[in-house]
C-alpha cells in the first residue's frame, strides 16, 4: 500500500485511483472498527464513508513513510469519538432517518431486522464492555495491533494499554464463566 | 479465555460486517461533488481576483473625487453626512437574539455529568480532552475551571471528583435574564433543593463566532456564609 501512495506522490496514479484502492483494502476493516464503537451497521458505514472522504481531502498531508493503516485507523477512531461528542451528529442522523421516512425510502422493519447482526457469545460480551476496555480489546485481539500501535492510536501510555487489556480480559472471563455457572 | 481471544480475529461475527458497494459508490459521488465544487471555487477565485483588482484601481479615483467634493461642501453638510453614516452603521450591526439558556444548560449538564464506571469517566481519558469538548458550550476559562473543579486525573485515567459536584439552574422555575449588552446576557436564579440546599446562581452568556456560549458561572450559598 505504501508503494501505491508513493506512486500517487510521483503522479503515476491519481487521487481517485488511490482512494478506490484504499476502500478495497481497508473498507471492511474501517467499518468493523467503527462498528465496535457505535454498534450499528448503518452508522458504522456512514462513519467509514466520512473516513474515506477525509482521507481523500487530506491525502497530500500524508508524510513519507507514514503507515497508511495506522493513519486510517487514527482517522476512524477520531471520527467515532466525534460521533459520540457532537450533538449535531445525532440530530443529523435523526433528521436523515426522518427524511427517509418522509420520502418512503426507509428500510422496512423486515429489512431492518435482517440488517441486525446476530453475534457470537464472545463478540457480544466484548461489545458489551465499557468503552475504554472494549477499544483496547478490539484493537489488540481483533485488529491485531501491537500494544505500542494501540498506545499511539489511542494516545495513551503503554502501561495503560496493558492494564486496560488485563482488566478487559478479566471482565470477559467473569462474564463468560459467570454465565455458564 | 486467552485461547478464545487468540481466535477472536478469525472467528468473530464482526467479520460479517463489510463496507458495502453502495457506500463505496456514495463516497465516489461525494468526491466527484467535491471536485466540481473546487472547479467552481477556482472560477470564483479568478472572478474575485479580477473584481479586487478593479476595486483597487477605483480607490485612488474615489479619494480624488471625494477630496474635490469636500472642498466644495460646507461644514454643516459634512456633519449631516457623518450622522447619516453613523445611523447606517448602527442599523447594520448584527443583533443576536437572546441566548437559548435552557438548551445551553442541558448541554452543560450532559458535558459535566459524563458516563462513569465507578468514579472513572468512560469516554474521556484526560482533562485536555474534556476541555476541548467543553469549549463547544463554554468559554476556555470556564472549561478549564470546570475540568479542575469536578474532575481529577490519575495514572492516565480520568475520574470525577468525590468532593465537588456541579450545580445547575432549574429550567422549571422562574429566572431573571438581564441584557448586559447586545452580545452578553446574565441569568440569575435562587434555587432550593434537598441535595444542594439553597443557593443563588448567576450565569453569564456571551455571543461570539455566531453562537452563544456560557462565559461564567457563579454560585453563592448564603446559608453557609
Amino acid at each position: 500500500m505504501e508503494e501505491l501512495v508513493e506512486q500517487y506522490r510521483n503522479n503515476q496514479i491519481d487521487k481517485d485511483q488511490l482512494i478506490q484502492t484504499l476502500m478495497t483494502q481497508y473498507g471492511a476493516q474501517v467499518t468493523r472498527l467503527a462498528y465496535s464503537y457505535v454498534k450499528d451497521v448503518q452508522i458504522a458505514e456512514n462513519i467509514a464513508q466520512e473516513v474515506f472522504i477525509k482521507c481523500y481531502k487530506k491525502m497530500h498531508h500524508l508524510k513519507k513513510n507514514t503507515a497508511v493503516k495506522a493513519w486510517i485507523n487514527s482517522i476512524t477512531v477520531n471520527k467515532c469519538k466525534d460521533h459520540f461528542r457532537s450533538g449535531w451528529v445525532k440530530n443529523l442522523n435523526l433528521n436523515a432517518k426522518f427524511m427517509h421516512r418522509l420520502r418512503g425510502t426507509a428500510p422496512s422493519p423486515e429489512t431492518e431486522l435482517s440488517q441486525r447482526i446476530q453475534h457470537d457469545e464472545l463478540t457480544e460480551e466484548v461489545l458489551a464492555l465499557p468503552f475504554k476496555y472494549r477499544e483496547a480489546i478490539i484493537c489488540y485481539h481483533f485488529q491485531e495491533m501491537s500494544i505500542n500501535e494501540i498506545s499511539a492510536l489511542l494516545k495513551i501510555k503503554v502501561p495503560t494499554v496493558s492494564s486496560r487489556l488485563r482488566r478487559g480480559r478479566q471482565m470477559l472471563k467473569e462474564r463468560l464463566e459467570g454465565d455458564r455457572k | 479465555m486467552k485461547d478464545r481471544l487468540n481466535d477472536f480475529s478469525k472467528k468473530s461475527t464482526l467479520n460479517d460486517i463489510q463496507f458495502s458497494e453502495k457506500s463505496r459508490q456514495q463516497v465516489m459521488q461525494r468526491i466527484s461533488a467535491i471536485n466540481k465544487k473546487r472547479r467552481y471555487a477556482g472560477w470564483g477565485k479568478t472572478t474575485l481576483s479580477a473584481a479586487a483588482l478593479i476595486i483597487l484601481l477605483m480607490i485612488p479615483g474615489y479619494f480624488v473625487i471625494d477630496s474635490l467634493q469636500n472642498q466644495t461642501s460646507t461644514p454643516e453638510e459634512n456633519l449631516a453626512v457623518e450622522k447619516d453614516q453613523a445611523v447606517t452603521e448602527e442599523a447594520s450591526e448584527i443583533t443576536p437574539e437572546t441566548p437559548p439558556v435552557e438548551e445551553l444548560e442541558k448541554r452543560y449538564r450532559d458535558l459535566v455529568d459524563p458516563e462513569i464506571d465507578g468514579l472513572e469517566v468512560v469516554n474521556y481519558n484526560s482533562k485536555d480532552e474534556l476541555i476541548n469538548t467543553f469549549t463547544e458550550v463554554m468559554s476556555q476559562n470556564l472549561a478549564e475551571q470546570t475540568a479542575d473543579d469536578f474532575f481529577r486525573e490519575a495514572d492516565g485515567d480520568l475520574y470525577v471528583s468525590e468532593s465537588d459536584k456541579p450545580v445547575y439552574f432549574s429550567t422549571e422555575n422562574d429566572y431573571d435574564l438581564t441584557k448586559n449588552s447586545d452580545t452578553q446576557f446574565e441569568l440569575a436564579q435562587t434555587v432550593e433543593n434537598q441535595l444542594s440546599g439553597r443557593y443563588r446562581i448567576n450565569i453569564t452568556y456571551q455571543y461570539q463566532d455566531d453562537h452563544w456560549t456560557i462565559r461564567e458561572r457563579k454560585v453563592n450559598f448564603p446559608e453557609s456564609q
